[in-house]
């Protein structure tokens, strides 16, 4: 293995120089790993090939297809029906939009399964609804990137696949059946944790419950649900991937704004388009530049460094427990999730289990502190999504998410010291 | 890669190196044990003055990303094992002839290929080309057969199926061949994808059929073995120049050893393998007679391999 | 200086130009990515609309070029993500200066970028193929990288032109 810690040095350092004198991150990423290179005599061409490598990867599709999607139904009048809708359902209680937002999470982003996706779909409706309601910008944004981490766990999740191929002969069947509680449970949190924030910054209360205004906002936002129903039904019965779906989603509203709800003429969709690349100008580039930034990290084995310097540290399983949450949480902070899943997998698995931690239960571990990631600065690509879709600043978003953060480190802790959340449900089928 | 390591007493003209050798697949898969053994050979026969670093499990990329990297030269990445078929798409005229279906009978056949005279000339193809880099040994994962959602019995079960194939020329000519439709799915998204419906089958060697746990969803193979999953551990011509004659000695040795070790391996995993895919409940069966097959896909056989037909004949004379 | 007022006020209905014909461009790569998608699955169903073993490659491509061109619009709208959580404790020449420093080593990145980029898709496309299309050069998987740099150092300009006369007017000349 090579351990060149001044080559690590370069690359952390002047990235984090970079970011605090108020560089452009995606810039930012990009010029430190040239920095890197140069120290160690690399060829520049990696930055490149890395780019390119970044954003051609299918599954990242659904981001840009989706974002399309939120604004072709803000325009068009779909999100109004939407909001009308879930208005109806949940806007006698304090908070209920963030309800509904954390709840849609839970199905749509499972059949996403991709966080980032979820935030772009998801967010690109809600956020601006959740506005309009009276709720802050940068209260909607937490709400919804948080959440959009149950979509890791709630089955299908290609990166449990990624899981469980690197830990080596485990079920998917089981890993997937493993999820639903864990999600379930982070929905409840941040449930919690949403409901006591709204009624300490008084988000509004709509009208009592009323059952024939439901009945009726039903019947009127049909083809806005249908939107919806397409998705889900669409790919869990085998007509198209999830990442198909967006693009599937994405045409669908274009005739209902058009034709059905005529919130838009042509010419109002080719204006739509205008924000939609507005927003993809400042994702895009984040995740291509990211990728010369993790494969570097990979190159010079940070993270196995940081796994085999923490864990000789001691012998108590519960410390240990918790320094591996700690190893997967930092990683979390520099690094994409599929890489840290297969770099860390085969070296902290050995230590889990040895602690009475079965490999499905690390599997979940896994997921949720690598979705937390996500999450956090200075890189994190659905941190990055939630500020560009909600227009909201990275510092305010992050200052937000701080009470989600705990909400869902007090998850993790459940999901570490209470097996049986994870292993219920697989032990159930087995 | 080429950084010093440590200095050790080696010969003055021997600069200690290390290598960076990209593995797509993790440790405990055929290939990644295929490339252990390599690592330890090399390092035994160069005296320590060679060393690999193993970057396993994909995280330096897919195998193009991996391939765009060595060919852009400087050193990211020194080797790598590969797909004897990924380097089509770099201009490898005869590599390709080794992804043509139905072309080995048996294993038996491809490790008189892989032994044969013919093989150094096939794994310096891409030197000769200029794209910079070279063949070391060859090595295989397995034969590659069709799986899926329902009853496969025959290859008449396969009409009318969406298959799951990459999305190269040669391997959606075979499945047109046979009278199912290619359809594109990325690899990460093939077990939600199979069990949803979006597609009927798709096709990897038996160890991947397990390791990935596609037989949860996709619980009927059929065993047709269509190609062999032929791999190869590849080296750049700058990291190969790098080193000493002794050196490169030591990494043709160590390839003998590792390829001799990969076939013993690979054949022992495969039946392991099928003996944990009957005990979960997976249906396989056996091909008799591959005369129908190789039949249908006569087509694609002949396109793929008509700019080196005589070549060909000799690999098909071979068995 | 009188020369750099005068410059800026005379590219910018050039630039004005140049962000339209961009922007439209990024338009269009997402209209036939959304595009290709979804007949791609379509023909899946519909036997007389193609599914083309090519879709993914092209979707992929389609999206780098986006990726790369809508950026530098955003260098121009000024709206990429940065952290200026510090903002409010520094002092505004010392933001300016930053600001100023910023642009510059993008815009160095950019020529980097032009240099490197270049190199590596003219090697790359001499040497390889899309696996789908093995008569299309990877040539031009590559060139958004070299496209990428040639956008920055042209939006680039103009940003620095206008911090140097921010500096030299002060604030107020702001509109
Ligand atoms: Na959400
Ligand atoms: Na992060």
């Amino acid at each position: 293995m090579i351990v060149d810690s001044m080559a690590i040095f370069i690359l952390l350092g002047s990235f984090l120089l970079l970011v605090l004198i108020r560089f452009p991150i995606a810039y930012a990423v990009a010029l430190s790993s040239i920095l890197c290179l140069l120290y160690q005599g690399l060829p520049l061409t990696t930055v490149a090939q890395q780019m390119v490598k970044g954003i051609s990867s299918f599954s990242l599709m659904a981001v840009p297809f989706f974002i399309t999607m939120g604004y072709l139904m803000g325009s068009g009048g779909i999100s109004e029906k939407l909001i009308a809708l879930a208005d109806a359902c949940v806007g006698w209680m304090r908070g209920g939009m963030a309800m509904v937002n954390i709840v849609a999470s839970y199905f749509f982003g499972g059949i996403s399964g991709s966080a980032a996706a979820d935030t772009a779909s998801l967010g690109s409706i809600m956020i601006p609804m959740m506005v309009e309601q009276g709720y802050d910008d940068d209260f909607a944004t937490a709400v919804t990137i948080t959440s959009s981490c149950e979509g890791l766990l709630v089955p299908p999740s290609h990166n449990m696949v990624i899981y469980a191929t690197t830990a080596g002969g485990l079920s998917v069947g089981s890993l997937f059946l493993a999820g639903y509680l864990p999600a379930a449970i982070l929905a409840g949190t941040l449930m919690i944790g949403s409901y006591i924030i709204s009624v300490k910054r008084k988000y509004p209360k709509g009208a009592k419950f009323n059952l024939l205004n439901l009945l009726k906002q039903f019947a009127v936002s049909f083809w806005a649900l249908a939107a919806i129903i397409i998705v889900v039904v669409g790919v869990v019965g085998g007509i198209f991937t999830a990442t198909e779906s967006a693009a599937i989603a994405v045409i669908y509203s274009l005739i209902v704004s058009v034709f059905i709800y005529k919130g838009l003429d042509w010419k109002g969709v080719w204006k739509v388009l205008d924000q939609a690349v507005h927003t993809l100008s400042i994702v895009l580039i984040l995740i291509a530049t990211s990728s010369i930034f993790g494969f570097l990290l990979t190159r010079l084995n940070v993270p196995t460094l940081a796994a085999q310097t923490i864990l000789g540290l001691t012998e108590n399983p519960i410390i240990l427990a918790l320094m591996l949450n700690l190893i997967l949480l930092v990683l979390g902070m520099i690094m994409d999730m599929a890489p840290i899943i297969l770099i860390a997998t085969p070296i902290l698995l050995p230590i889990a289990t040895s602690i009475g931690i079965s490999p499905i239960q690390f599997g979940v571990m896994i997921i949720l502190n690598c979705g937390i990631g996500l999450l956090t600065p200075p890189v994190g690509s659905v941190l990055f999504i939630g500020s560009a879709v909600g227009k909201v600043p990275i510092e305010r978003v992050v200052k937000a998410t701080l009470p989600f953060y705990v909400l869902m480190i007090v998850t993790l802790m459940l999901l570490t010291f209470i097996p049986s959340i994870s292993l219920f449900l697989p032990s159930l089928f087995n | 890669g080429g950084q010093q390591g440590d200095k050790s007493g080696a010969p003055a003209e021997e600069k200690p190196v290390t290598l960076v050798y990209a593995e797509v697949n993790n440790l405990e898969t055929i290939v990644g044990k295929t490339g252990l053994k390599f690592k330890e050979e090399v390092e035994r026969l160069s005296g320590g003055t060679v060393k690999l670093d193993i970057q396993h499990s994909g995280v330096l990329g897919a195998e193009p990303d991996v391939l765009d990297a060595m060919l852009g030269g400087g050193g990211t990445i020194d080797m790598s094992r590969i797909s004897a078929f990924a380097l089509t798409s770099y201009g490898g005229e005869k590599s390709k002839l080794l992804s043509i279906p139905y072309t080995f009978t048996g294993r038996e056949h491809f490790w008189k290929f892989a032994t044969s005279e013919l093989a150094p000339e096939f794994l310096l193809e891409p030197h000769e080309n200029g794209t910079g880099i070279r063949g070391l040994f060859y090595g295989e994962e397995g034969f590659r057969h069709f799986f899926g959602t329902s009853p496969l019995n025959t290859m008449a079960d396969l009409a009318g199926m969406k298959i799951r194939v990459s999305n190269d020329p040669v391997a959606r000519g075979m499945v047109e061949g046979i009278g199912a439709s290619p359809t594109v799915v990325s690899y990460s998204e093939l077990y939600s994808a199979l069990q949803s419906g979006v597609v009927d089958a798709a096709e990897q060697p038996i160890a991947n059929y397990y390791g990935m746990s596609f037989h949860e969803v996709a619980p009927y193979m059929i065993l047709d073995g269509h190609t062999l999953g032929a791999i190869q551990v590849i080296i750049t011509d700058e990291a190969w120049d790098k080193l000493s004659p002794n050196q490169q000695n030591a990494l043709v040795e160590a390839g003998k050893i590792a390829s001799a070790y990969n076939r013993e391996l690979s054949e022992g995993a495969e039946n392991e393998v099928l003996k944990k895919l009957a005990a979960e409940g997976a249906v396989v069966v056996e091909v008799k007679d591959k005369g129908p097959w190789q039949a249908a896909c006569a087509d694609v056989i002949k396109e793929s391999s008509a700019s080196n037909a005589a070549l060909y004949q000799k690999i098909l004379d071979m068995q | 200086m009188k020369a750099v007022f005068e410059m800026a006020d005379k590219i910018k209905p050039f630039y004005d130009m140049i962000y339209k014909v961009v922007l439209f461009l990024c338009k269009l790569l997402l209209i036939i990515d959304i595009g290709i998608t979804a007949m791609a699955v379509t023909g899946r169903y519909v036997s007389f609309i193609p599914d083309p073993a090519w879709s993914e490659e092209v979707v992929l491509t389609c999206m780098a070029y986006m990726a790369v061109l809508s950026a530098a619009l955003a260098i121009r709208r000024n709206a990429h993500i940065r952290m200026t959580a510090l903002d409010r404790y520094l002092p505004k020449k010392l933001i300016s200066f930053l600001d100023m420093f910023a642009d510059l080593a993008v815009m160095a990145l950019g020529f980097v970028m032009i240099v490197v980029g270049w190199r590596y898709a003219q090697k790359l496309g001499s040497r390889g193929f899309y696996v789908s299309m093995p008569s299309v050069s990877r040539f031009w998987m590559y060139l958004p990288v070299p496209l990428a740099g040639v956008a920055m150092v042209i939006f680039e300009v103009e940003t620095i032109v206008n911090q140097i006369k921010k500096i030299v007017l002060g604030e107020d000349s702001e509109k």
